[in-house]
C-alpha cells in the first residue's frame, strides 16, 4: 500500500474525512482489494487492541499518610503489616454485619450527591412513584426491556414494602429508580447496566450511605441511613419463564416512559 | 513539576493531602481517568499485568503532591505526567520483553479443540476462539517491537478513543508526534499481522 492510501486509511479511520471524501474513499475500498484487505485487517486489529486492553476495576488508592513515601524499610514494614490489620479487622467486622451476599461496598461521593438528589427530589414530591407495579413477571420483564437483563425481589420481609419505580438520569439515561419503604421510611434503589457504572468507593454524608451489589449484569445501589442494605439482598435474577415476553408493558396502570 | 509558593492566590479550592474531603475527591477523580492512565502505563511498560502497579504508585506520588495541582487544569494531563513517569522507570528498570503477558488459556494451546479454555470463550466455537487466539498473540508480539510512546499512542486512539490533540497533551508531545506514532504503528502492525498470516486467518 502506498504512503498516500494510508494516510488516507487513517483519517477515515480517525473519522477526519469530510463526507465526499468519505464516500469516495469506500468506493475505492470496494474496488482495491489490498486496499479493502487493509481495512479489515485494520479493523480486526483495532477489535482485538479493545479486548485485550481492558483496564481492571479501580483500586482505590492508597494514602500517603498510612504508607510512609520515603520508605524506609523498618518504617514501611510497619505501615504495612498496621495495614493488614487493620483491614483483617474490617473484612471480620463486615462479614459479622450483616447477611451474605457479598461485594456490597458504598458508593463515591460524586454518585452520592446525584443519589441523594434524586432521592430528595422523590421525597419531596411526597416519595410517589411513576409507575407501580408489584413484584412478578412483569416486574421481572420491565427491568428486562429495559435495562437487558430481569430483576425481581424475594418475598419482603415485614417491615419493607415496594413502593413503584421512577426514572431519573444518573448513571445513564436508563437509570430506573426503585421506591421503597423500610420500617417507613424511604429508602431508594438505583439500577442500571454494569457497564454505565462509574468507579465506586466508601463514602457517607450525614447518617446516609449508598450501598452497592452487582447482580451479573447489572449494578444496583441503596441510599439508606441504616446500618447496611435492606433491599439489594433481596434482589435475584430470575429466569424467564415460558410466556414472559409476551407479558404486555402497557395496561390499565400508569405506563411507565 | 513547578512547586506553587505557599500562599499564592488561586480560585477554587485546592488538594491538601491532610485534608480528608480533599482526599476523597483526588480519589474521585482518579478513579474517572483510570482507565486512560492504566492504557498509558500499560502502552510503556509493556505489560497489562503491571500496569495496574504502575498507575498505584503514580497515585501514590500524587497523593503527596497534591498542592501542585492547579485547579481548572487538567487532572488527567497531571496525572499522565506522573504515571509516564513512573512507567518509563519502571520499564528501564525492569528491561524486558514487553507484552509477555499473554492470556492464560494461550498456555494452553496444545489442548484438542472442544476440551481446552478456549472453547469455554462465550458464544465462540473451538475453531473461530483458536483464531482470536492466535491474532492476540501475534498482536501483542508485534506490539512489543512498538516504542513506548508509540504503543501508548496507539492504546489512547484505538481503545480509549482519545483525539490527537488530548492524546498530545496527556503525553506531553506536539499533536503532529502523536498522529505520527499512530500512523506507523497502525501500518507496523497490519504489515506484521499480513506477514504472519494471523489476520487472514481470522478473515476466513
Amino acid at each position: 500500500m502506498n504512503e498516500h492510501d494510508a494516510n488516507q486509511l487513517d483519517l477515515y479511520l480517525d473519522g477526519l474525512l469530510d463526507g465526499e471524501q468519505h464516500r469516495q474513499f469506500e468506493l475505492r475500498v470496494e474496488a482495491d482489494a489490498e486496499l479493502r484487505t487493509a481495512v479489515q485487517t485494520q479493523s480486526r486489529i483495532d477489535t482485538a487492541l479493545r479486548r485485550l486492553f481492558v483496564a481492571p476495576t479501580a483500586r482505590e488508592p492508597r494514602n500517603p499518610e498510612s504508607v510512609s513515601v520515603t520508605r524506609t524499610g523498618a518504617r514501611r514494614g510497619l505501615w504495612v503489616a498496621a495495614a493488614l490489620l487493620l483491614i483483617g479487622c474490617g473484612i471480620i467486622l463486615g462479614l459479622r454485619s450483616w447477611p451474605r451476599p457479598t461485594s456490597v461496598v458504598r458508593a463515591p461521593e460524586s454518585q452520592r450527591s446525584t443519589f441523594r438528589e434524586i432521592h430528595q427530589r422523590l421525597v419531596d414530591r411526597g416519595y410517589t412513584p411513576d409507575w407501580e407495579c408489584p413484584p412478578g413477571p412483569k416486574f421481572a420483564m420491565y427491568v428486562y426491556w429495559r435495562l437487558g437483563q430481569t430483576l425481581l425481589v424475594t418475598n419482603t420481609p415485614p417491615g419493607v414494602e415496594l413502593v413503584g419505580w421512577a426514572y431519573a438520569a444518573s448513571l445513564s439515561p436508563e437509570t430506573m429508580v426503585l421506591l421503597t419503604r423500610v420500617d417507613g421510611k424511604p429508602v431508594t434503589v438505583f439500577i442500571d447496566r454494569a457497564e454505565v457504572d462509574s468507579p465506586q468507593y466508601l463514602a457517607a454524608i450525614d447518617g446516609r450511605s449508598v450501598f452497592r451489589r452487582e447482580i451479573h449484569n447489572l449494578v444496583t445501589y441503596e441510599l439508606s441511613d441504616g446500618p447496611g442494605p435492606v433491599i439489594l439482598p433481596l434482589l435475584f435474577e430470575p429466569s424467564i419463564e415460558p410466556g414472559w415476553k409476551d407479558i404486555p408493558m402497557y395496561d390499565d396502570s400508569p405506563s411507565p416512559p | 513539576m513547578v512547586r506553587r509558593p505557599t500562599g499564592t492566590t488561586e480560585t477554587g479550592p485546592r488538594f491538601s493531602a491532610s485534608s480528608r474531603a480533599d482526599r476523597e475527591a483526588f480519589s474521585v477523580r482518579f478513579r474517572e481517568a483510570y482507565r486512560t492512565l492504566w492504557l498509558i502505563a500499560s502502552g510503556i511498560v509493556g505489560n497489562r499485568a503491571l500496569a495496574d502497579d504502575v498507575v498505584q504508585e503514580a497515585a501514590l506520588i500524587a497523593l503527596g503532591k497534591l498542592d501542585q495541582f492547579t485547579e481548572g487544569t487538567s487532572f488527567k494531563a497531571w496525572m499522565g505526567q506522573i504515571v509516564r513517569f513512573v512507567a518509563l522507570n519502571f520499564a528501564r528498570r525492569h528491561r524486558r520483553d514487553r507484552h509477555d503477558d499473554l492470556p492464560a488459556d494461550a498456555q494452553d494451546r496444545t489442548s484438542t479443540a472442544g476440551s481446552s479454555p478456549l472453547a469455554e470463550r462465550k458464544g465462540a466455537s473451538p475453531h473461530s476462539a483458536l483464531q482470536q487466539l492466535d491474532l492476540d498473540d501475534e498482536l501483542l508480539n508485534a506490539m512489543r517491537a512498538l516504542s513506548e510512546t508509540a504503543c501508548a499512542c496507539l492504546l489512547l486512539r484505538t481503545v480509549d478513543g482519545m483525539d490527537y490533540r488530548e492524546i498530545s497533551e496527556l503525553l506531553d508531545i506536539p499533536e503532529g508526534t502523536a498522529m505520527s506514532h499512530v500512523h506507523r504503528s497502525r501500518m507496523f502492525l497490519r504489515q506484521r499481522l499480513s506477514a504472519g498470516g494471523a489476520a487472514d486467518r481470522n478473515m476466513t
